[in-house]
């Protein structure tokens, strides 16, 4: 209506501002050129849409890969960023075309990457089936020979980069900073940081107890610091420090070591555990850590009532998804048993190598029943918790700070040498660098993009290979990309080695394969295809395209 | 007045009913939900997970389940921070949220309104155009490289002030001084205009003309009278600074509850998102009811009935 | 672009309303207002650079030199390259097209619903204007910024350009509350000046007389408004970019070429410098000629945000 009144009056300023705002959108509208094609042997190559999450670095790659297939492809690649959520939402629904993502693996093995690619696996997320390759992963799960395994694998990832639902970019490189005055960090392939090992040390001198205080940025507030509940690396880092697990990491190599298991046992299938706890290991209410405890957290886990979102990772135990889907309800069916206060024998379905691994996973770590039962939803609270871990929870701000100290109950306590830890949870990148270098902390766990070259060469930067792939997916069950030929085509036409020097920064390595390999020396990876536009080109006109390139 | 007020506080149950149910909705429309990961978890543990959050049932019995407890004044569990209630999340993050808005808004009246009155007493001189110049770079650069400058200079460079946290003199400085600055320039524009608009009109001219000190007839006469935008504007202001600050807390590390506002929206934290929106829509209400009140006594031609 | 047309528009509003002098006497006091007309001129500065942008660079706006990432400013990059060595001055020119048309689209948004249903609920007065206000009331209560952001989400898988609209609209629903009580009040005034009695008896209907009376009227204070609208959208946008939520990549605007600059404020610091200036001169000389604009036509106006 009121359009009418303007126009049946003839306002100019209305009309101007029609205008203005026609020429603006225009304008706009000029900002993202059209594709041209001269070819005429074959079709137009659609545009595409490349789906990121918000983050600063997703996009600078992604804006990188959309020029780099203008350039030598030609083709128009639209980019598209949404918030976390609304991404997982996306790729789990295969409403996408192209899509940016990244794996960590769990254990140093090409399971943990090749699995998820399986036909319909939850985290396969691309549409992308292969008979040949099911059989070959399957297979490799049930092959109790190394190298065939291996070779199986090997074959396996071979049909992978053949076929190209996704396509690897770069290896991780986990990028710490860390005041030379802290010592005794240790630096492994999954950025696990067991703290117990760290002390401060000043002019070569290891500084007195009440110093020891370790401060060090979380990057964000823990969701939860109930062990059972935990789904993420920011509460792992804390669960680690305050609860201990049956086994724990070596900090170096990752290898399962005693922790509140002293020595284990093994059948010859790697089917059934016998754990000896020791009998000297004392929650902080000073009750001891017994097998039963044990029992309790892990059945605990099992009930579907706690709602523990990673009560999966305890469905190796013998009936334990039975447990958890209720279709048994007497727990002595579950292979789990306390033998007495410090033996437990745990019952495997089936061999499951990677099963003392899990064992130091925050999901198993106990919890102590008398506490849990007393404060039910309140049990995490600084003066409810129990823990058995080389620290303890004194003070805990939420969006603001954890402090923990020294547990002197701790079994190993004489070789702790921090007597406190503050964890703040500052999401912000750029503020946390800020709070290192203006020295409110010692450690932080990311060098942001823009302050890569500025520690380049610093030795407080600590730069490790890191057991994950960053890697973009393709939705295979669309026009054009369900051609794998159109999907080698847009991996050949990335320069990866350019990505990886001029964006990335860290002397992350390229992938030319899925399978981080440098982790697992028994493991030879297939033979990726480097950067080749030409060859990249040829691709795209033999599945029937017409190629024009940008220049 | 009483009845004013009384009946002004009926109206805003409607109003509140209304953005719960807006957020409500609008928050199931949005792609995901809290327990949607990285990680797709097994079918049987999500069906569970979402049985004992009620999530499987269909949108209108959560909604009445939610209003049910909602009007028990239990805002419900948090989907996301498991080991806390909403309740509880709001009211540890609300007096800190508060400390800051309250602080920036003290610095703002005490930039503002000088400025402003300044500005006015000499309209367009140097002083009007430097104090202006001045209050309106907080309307013309963004918060968030305000605040970035003022962390990179005191905190970083020269260390006399702390990067982040709360609490501390020299934690609390740079995130007042960069939320304030915004509203310090609304203030000081909205001081001069009132001001202006006071000047001319009669009464001071008659108190001029009487021979009343010049710094008298100011006090006196003017600055009440002139402030009368100034105050009406605090009313928003005061519940922006609940949301204002998500910024300024994140980039601060600021533990209140401005950063929930979006935060618990993008993790589709559904119970903390309606609890944050109701806060804020509840100080809205009542900072917009303070100001009418206030008003009426500044202005005692305004009459409520 | 769009400011100097925005400007000459205002200003060509002086010529058709004749009969008084009002307006000549507002475009003389605008023109006395020194730091007004300088806002002006670099206004219409700002807009023939970023319309004449492809002219005055040889770079593509999102056309990257990987090995001249982060680039000081020199003589092939003028202000700097960014991190993918793309010319910074080239996204500024760009960004401010983009900044600058979500400033004025989505202000134009907000005249075109506040003013309509403020001179509706005005004109109409007693019942109808009572229940029209209360429920602008109601939705002063809304967290708008919350549902803007809420909106983004939702349509996430609109494509770019529809994702502009998208961020016009929702701006612009941010900004219409206030416009329409502002519209409301002048059309209330104004419908009891004897030319509208005038018109009444001889014979006109509401329509007519809405639109050729009541709305040209209204035209002073409205302009004024939008010259601070223009700004606070544009600084909402910033924030929307901070989120992550605004224009989408490689397009750029001022506010997310800040956004993204502020973490380089340590090693790179013309990536945030930049464009924050050019953002913040751009606001600073919008709220100038908007606020004497106001001093010009309307010194009587008050209340604004």
């Amino acid at each position: 209506m009121m359009k009418k009144n303007r126009k049946a009056n003839g306002i100019r300023s209305a009309s101007a501002k029609l205008a203005v705002a026609a020429l603006a959108l225009a304008l706009l509208a000029g900002c993202s050129g059209k594709p041209k094609s001269d070819d005429s042997s074959g079709k137009p190559f659609p545009k595409l849409q490349l789906l990121y999450n918000i983050s600063e670095s997703h996009k600078l790659i992604a804006e990188t890969l959309q020029q780099m297939w203008k350039k030598e492809l030609g083709i128009q690649v639209d980019l598209a960023n949404v918030e976390w959520k609304t991404y997982l939402k996306s790729l789990q629904s295969l409403d996408y075309q192209i899509a940016r993502a990244g794996w960590i693996g769990d254990y140093p093995d090409p399971n943990t990457f090749l699995d998820m690619f399986v036909t319909d696996g939850g985290n396969n997320q691309t549409g992308w089936s292969n008979a040949e390759y099911d059989k070959l992963i399957k297979a490799a799960a049930m092959e109790g020979n190394a190298d065939e395994r291996m070779k199986m694998f090997h074959d396996a990832e071979e049909i992978l980069m053949k076929e190209m639902p996704i396509m690897p970019i770069y290896f991780y490189v986990n990028k710490n900073l860390v005041k030379d005055f802290v010592k005794g960090m240790h630096f492994n392939m999954r950025d696990l940081h067991i703290l117990k090992y760290v002390y401060l040390e000043k002019n070569g001198k290891v500084l007195p107890p009440q110093e020891q205080a370790f401060l060090f940025n979380l990057s964000a507030e823990p969701e939860t610091l109930d062990p059972g509940m935990m789904t993420g690396s920011v509460e792992f880092t804390i669960s680690t420090q305050i609860f201990e697990g049956l086994v724990q990491y070596d900090p170096d190599t990752l290898e399962p070591i005693p922790g509140m298991a002293e020595s284990w046992e093994v059948n010859d299938e790697h089917t059934e555990f016998v754990f000896h706890l020791r009998r000297n290991a004392k929650w902080t209410n000073g009750d001891p850590v017994t097998a039963g405890d044990f029992v309790y957290s892990w059945k605990r886990v099992l009930e579907p009532e706690t709602t523990a979102e990673y009560a999966y990772q305890l469905f190796y135990i013998k009936n334990a998804k039975k447990y958890y889907d209720k279709e048994i309800s007497d727990f002595s069916q579950v292979g789990l048993k306390a033998v007495d206060d410090f033996t437990l024998k745990v019952t495997l379905d089936s061999p499951t190598h990677f099963w003392l691994d899990l064992l130091a996973f925050h999901t198993l770590m106990p919890v102590n029943k008398k506490c849990v039962e007393k404060f039910n939803d309140k049990w995490t609270r600084p003066e409810n918790i129990v823990t058995n871990g080389p620290f303890k929870l004194t003070e805990w701000k939420p969006k603001s700070k954890l402090v923990m100290v020294k547990n002197p109950g701790y079994y190993d306590a004489a070789k702790v040498r921090l007597s406190k830890l503050v964890a703040y949870s500052v999401e912000d990148n750029i503020t946390a660098v800020s709070m290192f270098e203006a020295g409110q902390s010692y450690w932080v766990n990311t060098i942001p993009l823009p302050y890569s070259e500025k520690y380049s060469n610093d030795p407080q930067a600590k730069k490790t290979d890191f057991l994950a792939v960053y890697y973009y997916r393709f939705n295979t069950t669309k026009e054009p990309l369900n051609d794998p030929r159109v999907r080698r085509a847009l991996n050949l036409a990335i320069n990866k080695d350019e990505l990886v020097k001029f964006v990335t920064k860290s002397g992350e390595k390229t992938a030319t394969t899925f399978v981080p390999h440098m982790h697992m020396k028994d493991y030879e990876p297939p033979q990726g295809e480097d950067y080749n536009p030409e060859e990249a080109r040829r691709l795209l006109r033999e599945a029937g395209y017409a190629v024009k390139t940008g220049k | 007045m009483l009845r004013y007020v009384a009946r002004r506080l009926l109206t805003a149950i409607p109003v509140l009913w209304i953005i719960v149910t807006i957020t409500f909705f609008m928050m199931r429309l949005a792609p995901g939900g809290p327990f949607s990961r990285e990680r797709v978890m097994p079918a049987e543990v999500q069906k569970m997970i979402e049985e004992r959050y009620h999530l499987d049932e269909p949108l209108v019995k959560q909604y009445f389940r939610y209003m049910g407890n909602l009007l028990r004044g239990d805002l419900g569990p948090s989907f996301r921070y498991k080991d806390r209630s909403v309740n509880e999340i709001l009211a540890a993050g609300l007096p800190t949220t508060l400390q800051l808005g309250s602080l920036a808004l003290l610095f703002a009246l005490l930039v503002g309104i000088p400025a402003g009155c300044l500005a006015a007493f000499r309209q367009n001189s140097a002083v009007d155009y430097a104090a202006m110049s001045f209050s309106m770079v907080g309307v013309s650069v963004p918060n968030f490289v305000v605040l970035s400058t003022l962390i990179y200079f005191f905190a970083v460079k020269l260390k006399i002030l702390t990067v982040s946290g709360w609490g501390r003199w020299d934690q609390m400085i740079c995130p007042v001084v960069a939320l304030g600055l915004m509203y310090s320039a609304y203030i000081a524009r909205l001081s001069r205009a009132g001001m202006l608009e006071v000047i001319r009109q009669d009464f001071i001219r008659t108190a001029r003309a009487k021979g009343l000190p010049e710094r008298l007839v100011i006090i006196r006469h003017s600055i009440k009278a002139g402030l009368l935008p100034v105050v009406s504007f605090l009313g928003p202001a005061g519940a922006a600074i609940l949301t204002g600050s998500l910024i300024i807390e994140t980039i601060s590390g600021v533990p209140g509850i401005g950063r929930e506002f979006v935060n618990s929206a993008l993790n589709r934290d559904y119970t903390l998102t309606i609890g944050t929106v109701i806060l804020y829509s509840g100080f809205l209400i009542i900072f917009n009811l303070a100001v009418d009140i206030v008003y009426a006594f500044l202005d005692p031609r305004i009459v409520y009935e | 672009m769009t400011n100097e047309n925005k400007k000459n528009s205002a200003a060509a509003d002086v010529q058709p309303v004749k009969g008084t002098s009002l307006w000549k006497d507002a475009w003389r006091r605008l023109l006395k207002n020194r730091m007004a007309v300088a806002g002006g001129a670099l206004l219409i500065l700002i807009a023939c650079a970023a319309i004449l942008a492809p002219a005055l660079t040889p770079y593509a706006f999102d056309e990257i030199h990987l090995s001249d990432g982060n680039h000081p400013p020199s003589g092939d990059y003028p202000l700097g390259a960014d991190h993918l060595g793309r010319d910074l001055l080239t996204r500024i020119l760009y960004g401010g097209r983009v900044s600058l048309a979500v400033g004025i689209v989505a202000t134009f948004v907000s005249i075109i619903i506040g003013v309509s249903y403020g001179a509706a609920a005005g004109y109409l007065g007693g019942r109808a204007d009572n229940i029209m206000m209360r429920f602008v009331d109601i939705l002063y209560g809304l967290p708008f910024m919350f549902l803007v952001i809420l909106m983004m989400v939702i349509f996430h898988n609109a494509p770019a350009e529809k994702k502009l609209y998208l961020l016009f609209i929702g701006l612009g629903a941010v900004q219409w509350l206030t416009m329409s009580r502002i519209t409301r009040g002048q059309t209330l005034s104004i419908k009891t000046k004897e030319y509208i009695m005038a018109a009444r008896t001889s014979g006109a209907g509401a329509f007519r007389i809405v639109s050729r009376h009541v709305i040209p009227n209204l035209l002073g204070p409205v302009i004024v408004y939008a010259t601070l609208t223009v700004p606070a959208v544009m600084l909402e946008e910033a924030f929307l970019s901070f989120l992550g939520l605004g224009v989408q990549a490689p397009m750029a605007s001022w506010g997310s070429l800040a956004s993204d600059g502020r973490q380089s404020l340590d090693t790179y610091p013309w990536q945030m410098i930049f464009p924050g200036l050019a953002l913040a001169i751009t606001l600073f000389s919008l709220n100038f000629l908007g606020d004497g604009l106001r001093d010009a036509l309307d010194p009587q106006m008050k209340d604004q945000k």
